[in-house]
């Protein structure tokens, strides 16, 4: 099923809510996701919508060539940002699972890079993890997957991979935000357990 | 300022992009969306070193805001984008038509509904002609042919809704924005002072009246007044930018109407028309809001028939019926999705049209 | 007959990014000396007999054309 541009997390909302017993998930970019689908990705996490997103962040409009996205660093070119990004004229660099994480709707939320072997493994865990999430119900899961844009960062893939290892892991840490039962899942009059910070 | 115009070969974005700078607009604002990407990338690489603003919005919802914005506060400002990215923009455009603000908008058609695809396209005649979300309000709309009228629409376009305090919509479509023609630039004209009458922004007390900008009107009879002043812009866009060119026989058989890419193609059937049997003439409209209807209507008498060309399932069509209304058969060729008829397939509509109208062929 | 271990590239689809020869412990993998219908040089299995199946080529590859049988 295809969205309108951005619009994901709200059709997904409305497939789940037909099928509840289906598992549904998004994928989106960053650009998608960050900019355009702000208001959806916001408000499908904040009701805990149980349904999986998959977040593919290469710090770019990748598909319309390469123009800068939410995401985009400080400093890094593109085809918007010819003198490179400056806050100045566009601001700060959005850190979505930081953002997701002030609410109380999601379930899981993780940042994980398709780098390396390892952090390749790391990531499909919590693609599994958030996957299973949505299965038992626990609501809203997303995973953000930090990863390369060969064509428009102007990179062979390795140098890309270092790139994002190097320098967009500073911006982006790598982290396991949440993993917990949605908050409206606790049994009543129980205190909420504290998020395990993997 | 240096007057001699420089002439250049460039795609129809980039000429698009430096005609909105030539017509003294320094404001842009807009998100990216193919086929017109290098129009915000064109203004992100020249606006800012000569002292203007490119800001690349969080969606086209934002953008137009934006937009809607930079008028009000009395600036020449500029969006640009394709169909999805239109109809997302429409409730802005209402709003600015309601609040009676220019503003230029550039539409690069491309395949739909929905998603669609990036390729040729008409099919946003009435999203243009009819648009503008809900309300009366109505677009004028340009609708250049070649590389170098969108240049020059888009520069001239910001005379217009400054003269109409009225939004211009300048139509192209995928194969003009992307391909390549010589283009003779005109001047960058310098950034007008947004020092609008209408407009909000800083003044001494005493200067002048508050400014409000709104488009609510409680009051029905105030409602009522936006829409008939609306109405009388119109008419007088009418009688005063309505334009159009012809080409072909001066004593046409059958008549082609068609604007845009599609009029460039019809351009081709004309010099063919021995082929056909036919004489041929075309009537392109440079402007389809204001429609070109008393040409059309005079034609309607003296011709056969009208054969209207476009690539969309028949919008255009409607204007030009209403315009001939009934005084001689007016048939279609349309096609959708991205193809286009060949000069011979329009030849072989205009010698059907023509036999059915009884022309001898 | 006890199957080896071994990667098998589907060379149409490869696109010549190398990372799974970057990233192969044994070395194995190289590009060949031939392109695919779209131009790239794909990775071909130079030395099935180091494969250990260790699928690492396969966790890499952003073209997902890569399957590792053991
Ligand atoms: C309403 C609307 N506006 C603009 C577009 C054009 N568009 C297509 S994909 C895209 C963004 C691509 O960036 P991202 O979501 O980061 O995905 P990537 O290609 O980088 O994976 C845009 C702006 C569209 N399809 N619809
Ligand atoms: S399976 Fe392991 S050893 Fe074999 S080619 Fe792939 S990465 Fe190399
Ligand atoms: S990782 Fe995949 S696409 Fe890249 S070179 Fe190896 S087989 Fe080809
Ligand atoms: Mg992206």
């Amino acid at each position: 099923m295809q969205a309108a541009h951005g619009r994901g997390p709200a059709v997904a909302t409305g497939i789940k809510r037909v099928h509840p017993d289906s598992v549904v998930f998004t994928y989106q970019g960053d650009g998608d996701l960050a900019s355009i689908g702000m208001a959806e990705i916001v408000h499908a996490a904040s009701r805990g919508e149980n349904f999986t997103v998959i977040f593919i962040n290469n710090a770019v409009f990748g598909m319309t060539q390469g123009q800068m996205a939410p995401t985009t660093l400080i400093g890094q070119k593109t085809t918007t940002s010819p003198r490179g990004r400056t806050a100045a004229e566009a601001g700060w660099p959005i850190r979505i699972c930081e953002l997701l994480d002030t609410l109380e709707g999601p379930a899981y939320i993780a940042r994980e890079a398709l780098t390396t072997p390892p952090r390749i493994r790391s990531a499909k865990k919590s693609i599994r993890r958030a996957f299973e999430a949505q299965l038992a119900g626990e609501g809203f899961g997303i995973v953000e997957l930090l990863s390369t844009c060969p064509t428009w960062w102007g990179m062979d893939p390795l140098e890309a991979i270092r790139h994002i290892d190097d320098t967009m892991v500073e911006h982006y840490p790598l982290r396991v935000f949440r993993d917990r039962p949605a908050a409206h899942d606790r049994p009543a009059g129980q205190q909420e357990e504290a998020g395990s910070d993997a | 300022m240096n007057e001699e115009r420089r002439r250049v070969f460039i795609s129809g974005n980039e000429a698009t992009a430096e005609g909105g700078i030539a017509g003294g607009c320094r404001h842009f604002f807009g998100y990216p969306i193919t086929p017109q990407n290098k129009i915000p990338e064109y203004m992100a690489e020249h606006l800012p070193p000569i002292g203007g603003v490119y800001l690349q919005a969080e969606s086209e919802v934002a953008a137009i805001n934006m937009v809607y914005g930079a008028s009000s506060a009395g600036a020449r400002v500029m969006t640009t984008s394709s169909s999805p990215g239109i109809a997302l923009m429409q409730e802005g455009l209402s709003y600015m038509l309601g609040s009676e603000l220019p503003a230029v908008i550039v539409n690069m058609v491309r395949g739909g509904p929905g998603l669609g695809n990036v390729a040729v396209a008409q099919s946003d005649y009435w999203l243009s002609t009819r648009g503008a979300g809900h309300g009366d309000g109505r677009c004028i709309t340009l609708t250049p042919y070649s590389v170098q009228e969108l240049h020059n629409f888009t520069a001239g376009a910001f005379e217009i809704a400054d003269r109409y305090q009225n939004i211009v919509m300048v139509l192209g479509d995928a194969i003009l924005a992307t391909m390549m023609e010589p283009c003779e630039l005109i001047p960058r004209r310098e950034m007008e002072p947004p020092g609008r009458p209408y407009a909000v922004g800083p003044h001494e007390a005493g200067e002048r009246e508050r400014n409000i900008v709104n488009s609510l009107w409680v009051d029905f009879d105030a409602m009522e007044a936006v829409n008939i002043r609306n109405e009388e812009r119109y008419a007088r866009a009418a009688a005063e930018i309505t334009d159009w060119e012809e080409f072909g026989s001066d004593d046409p058989q059958v008549l082609l109407c068609a604007y845009g890419i599609s009029a460039r193609l019809c351009e081709g059937a004309v010099m063919r028309a021995e082929e056909a049997g036919v004489r041929l003439r075309l009537l392109r409209p440079k402007t389809v809001f204001p429609f070109p209807t008393v040409p059309i209507r005079e034609w309607s008498e003296r011709v056969d028939a009208m054969l209207v060309v476009e690539l969309s399932m028949g919008q255009f069509v409607e204007d030009v019926r209403l315009a001939v209304e009934g005084r001689c058969p007016v048939d279609l060729l349309s096609r959708a999705g991205g193809n286009m008829p060949t000069v011979s397939e329009v030849l072989a509509k205009v010698r059907e049209v023509a036999a059915k109208a009884g022309v001898a062929v | 007959m006890i199957a080896m271990p071994k990667a098998k590239v589907d060379a149409e689809r490869c696109r010549q990014c190398m990372l799974c020869v970057e990233f192969c412990p044994r070395g194995v993998l190289v590009v060949s000396d031939q392109t695919n219908s779209r131009g790239f040089y794909p990775v071909v299995m130079r030395d099935e007999e180091k494969c250990t199946g260790c699928g690492i080529c396969a966790l890499v590859c952003p073209s997902v054309c890569i399957e590792v049988y053991r």
